[in-house]
């Protein structure tokens, strides 16, 4: 049987940018999108830490080494300039999987990977 | 750690005795097979296609599986004169004894078998049956290779492998048991780290294996490491490469750290040994006293000798659940020479790689193992190379180059490889002076990387409501031009997310008239979306295309269609 099953989260990131006027979904650094395994156009749940928000969106390319997380369009609705978000991607798999939990810095650097029990 | 065991007392004491508990004839299967082995190729061939018969035979009258595949193809044993008339029998796979695992179980109440299983390394494991009567033969098979090293029964054997993982507790520790006193250690391949590599030549001083036995890639990463840090090695009496393609730089780096000869050996788990190299060095002899093995191109057609093809192999020794014309995936160079060492088993160049690992094009069609080792000939001086695909739209092609590698056959290789995928395919080449190992020590040359990811595939952006009807399904009703556009089918589940009020929700799409740019928000929705609201409506999907695919389209405020989107970070429309 397939499951949905979590390939990578990335744990308090900060949103940086909160933009209506703005195409898209959720513009993630590059680098960021690269250690989390995440593609371009590829589908993730984001949560909000601060007010409890949640939605699912797709991703697109931020700069490498911005470290920009923006809520674009109507999720900028819902989530805001400053708060703390965790972002999810999943995969359909028969198998058990590892996830990737990432841990960031307040202007969403990589730190390093972390085992979820230790979070 | 116990130490090791005198070769000699496992050969003349512990091994009689093991066998004679079993009560098993491995030793009598042992003289028999050392015997037939040097009968002419026409005396084996005879008792190959005798025991081949036997097998078809028992197949038809006891199996399922095989009892309505012949009727069905409409072939009877009888017809089955030559290895011709074989080709009349569908070939076997992985997925068909994934499908029917118990139709292909002998009724035969006689028959008995033992589980057994692939390691999945390349993907799913297949768990299959093998006749509890070839395990002697297999096991004898085995060791009338190991004599034509040099070594014997009983002499200590070193593994370079990669571990058990797929192994249960109980299962190691009977290994653990099994393997001391078989005289047989191993060395884990999924770690090779200097440290670790210093402790394995540590170990290799210490334990003074006769044979040492392992994947090629992983034997030279150590002799070259041993060579270039001089670290002594022990010699033993040989080294057999195994479970991949041995390439000529590889075997000389190991008979010159191990100061030994090496030996290929060829074998699957579904079927032990089934090819193996004797002391002339002269390719492979295929163990056709057990095995029937054909070479066949993509059509199915026997390759000539000195061609490339896919073994397929029949195992005359499993009565229990008979693997007949069985796809290995595995590619080998037929071969039409005798070897001078006067044994009648037929030769074989030498094992290619791997088939079933495939590049996809964006149009979804798969090449194979076949046209990728066919490339690399077709340009001289690619030592060594490796295809990686991460995603559908191209792939990169990494080369080893050898002294006649010149920089301009990149056009060549890039135009035949644009012949065959298609024009738009990407090809990044990577000229290198290695290629990786993966993770458990072994080397591959096709690595497919794709994923399947929940993308998104379909957007119309900036469309309005133009009108409410709360009576209704759930749902929203959208010009069916708009849907062609987008590529959304009616009944589609969306998410609309309001650019208005910022509310997110899911539903199902309903087509709507064409033309006159409607788009109505239906039953329950009306509680979150409403008239005069400018929306986005999504559709995603599961795909390792994530780029191609998107279709975005932009609307007017008459929910006209503008024109096709492509989205950058920071820009408003």
């Amino acid at each position: 049987m397939k499951r949905f099953l979590l390939k990578s989260m990335i744990l308090k990131a900060t949103v940086k940018q909160a933009d209506l006027r703005y195409v898209g979904s959720i513009t993630i650094d590059e680098d960021l999108m690269e250690k989390a395994n995440l593609s371009e156009n590829e589908h993730v749940l984001v949560v909000d830490r601060a007010n409890g928000q949640r939605l699912t969106t797709y991703v697109i390319r931020g700069e490498r080494g911005s470290g920009m997380i923006g809520m674009n369009g109507a999720a900028a609705h819902l989530i805001g300039e400053g708060d703390r978000v965790d972002i999810m991607a999943f995969i359909w798999s028969t198998e058990a999987v590892h996830p990737l939990f990432l841990e960031v810095n307040e202007n969403n650097r990589f730190v390093r990977y972390v085992d979820e029990g230790r979070f | 750690m116990l130490p090791p065991i005198f070769p000699i007392f496992v050969r003349n004491v512990i091994y009689p005795i093991y066998r004679g508990l079993r009560g098993d004839d491995l030793l009598s299967v042992l003289e028999e097979l050392e015997r037939s082995q040097w009968l002419s190729p026409t005396e084996l061939e005879e008792i190959q296609w005798q025991r081949l018969e036997g097998l078809l035979r028992q197949a038809v009258t006891h199996v399922p599986y095989y009892r309505d595949l012949f009727r069905e193809a409409g072939v009877m044993v009888e017809d089955i004169q030559g290895p011709a008339d074989l080709r009349a029998v569908p070939l076997l796979t992985k997925e068909i004894i994934r499908q029917n695992s118990s139709r292909l179980v002998s009724r035969d109440p006689l028959k008995k078998g033992e589980a057994s299983s692939t390691g999945g390394s390349t993907g799913e494991p297949l768990y299959f049956y093998c006749d509890r009567a070839s395990g002697p033969v297999r096991r004898a098979n085995t060791l009338r290779a190991i004599r034509w090293t040099g070594a014997d029964i009983g002499d200590r054997q070193i593994f370079f492998w990669g571990f058990h993982l797929d192994m249960s507790l109980k299962e190691r520790l009977v290994d653990t048991v099994k393997s001391y006193f078989n005289n047989i250690a191993y060395l884990s391949t999924f770690d090779m780290s200097e440290p670790s590599m210093r402790r394995y030549a540590s170990r290799l001083r210490r334990y003074r294996p006769g044979l040492v036995v392992g994947y090629p890639s992983a034997l030279a990463l150590f002799c070259e490491f041993c060579k270039k840090q001089r670290i002594p090695v022990y010699h033993p009496r040989a080294v057999i490469t195994s479970g991949e393609r041995t390439f000529q730089h590889q075997r000389e780096i190991i008979e010159e750290v191990f100061r030994a000869s090496a030996f290929d050996r060829y074998g699957t788990r579904e079927f032990a040994n089934i090819a193996h190299e004797c002391e002339e060095h002269s390719g492979l002899h295929l163990f056709n006293d057990l095995f029937f093995v054909e070479i066949i191109d993509e059509k199915g057609d026997q390759v000539p000798h000195g061609g490339v093809g896919e073994m397929v192999v029949t195992d005359l020794s499993n009565f229990y659940m008979p693997f007949i014309r069985y796809r290995t995936g595995d590619l080998a160079v037929s071969s039409g020479r005798v070897c001078s060492c006067g044994r009648g088993l037929p030769l074989i160049e030498r094992i290619e790689g791997r088939s079933f690992d495939t590049i996809i094009t964006p149009r979804g069609k798969s090449v194979g193992g076949f046209f990728w080792t066919w490339l690399s000939r077709a340009v001289p001086g690619i030592e060594r190379f490796q295809i990686e695909q991460r995603e559908r739209s191209g792939i990169i092609f990494r080369i080893v180059p050898g002294p006649e590698w010149k920089e301009e056959y990149r056009d060549q290789l890039s135009e035949r490889i644009r012949d065959n995928c298609g024009q738009d395919f990407r090809v990044t080449f990577a000229i290198v002076e290695d290629i990786p190992l993966t993770p458990s020590g072994k080397s591959r040359f096709i690595v497919s990387n794709i994923e399947e990811r929940l993308v998104i595939k379909s957007k119309i952006h900036k469309a309005r409501i133009t009108g409410e009807n709360p009576g209704g399904v759930d749902s929203i009703m959208v010009d069916m031009k708009l849907l062609e556009l987008a590529g959304i089918a009616p009944y589609e589940k969306v998410l609309i997310v309001d650019n208005t009020n910022g509310s997110r929700i899911e539903t199902v799409m309903l087509p709507g008239d064409r033309e006159g740019g409607r788009v109505v928000a239906g039953g329950a929705t009306v509680n979150h979306i409403h008239t005069g609201d400018e929306i986005s409506i999504m559709a995603f999907t599961w795909s390792s295309d994530t780029r191609e695919l998107f279709k975005n389209i932009l609307v007017d405020e008459h929910n006209r269609f503008v024109r096709y989107l492509k989205e950058v970070a920071g820009e408003t429309i």
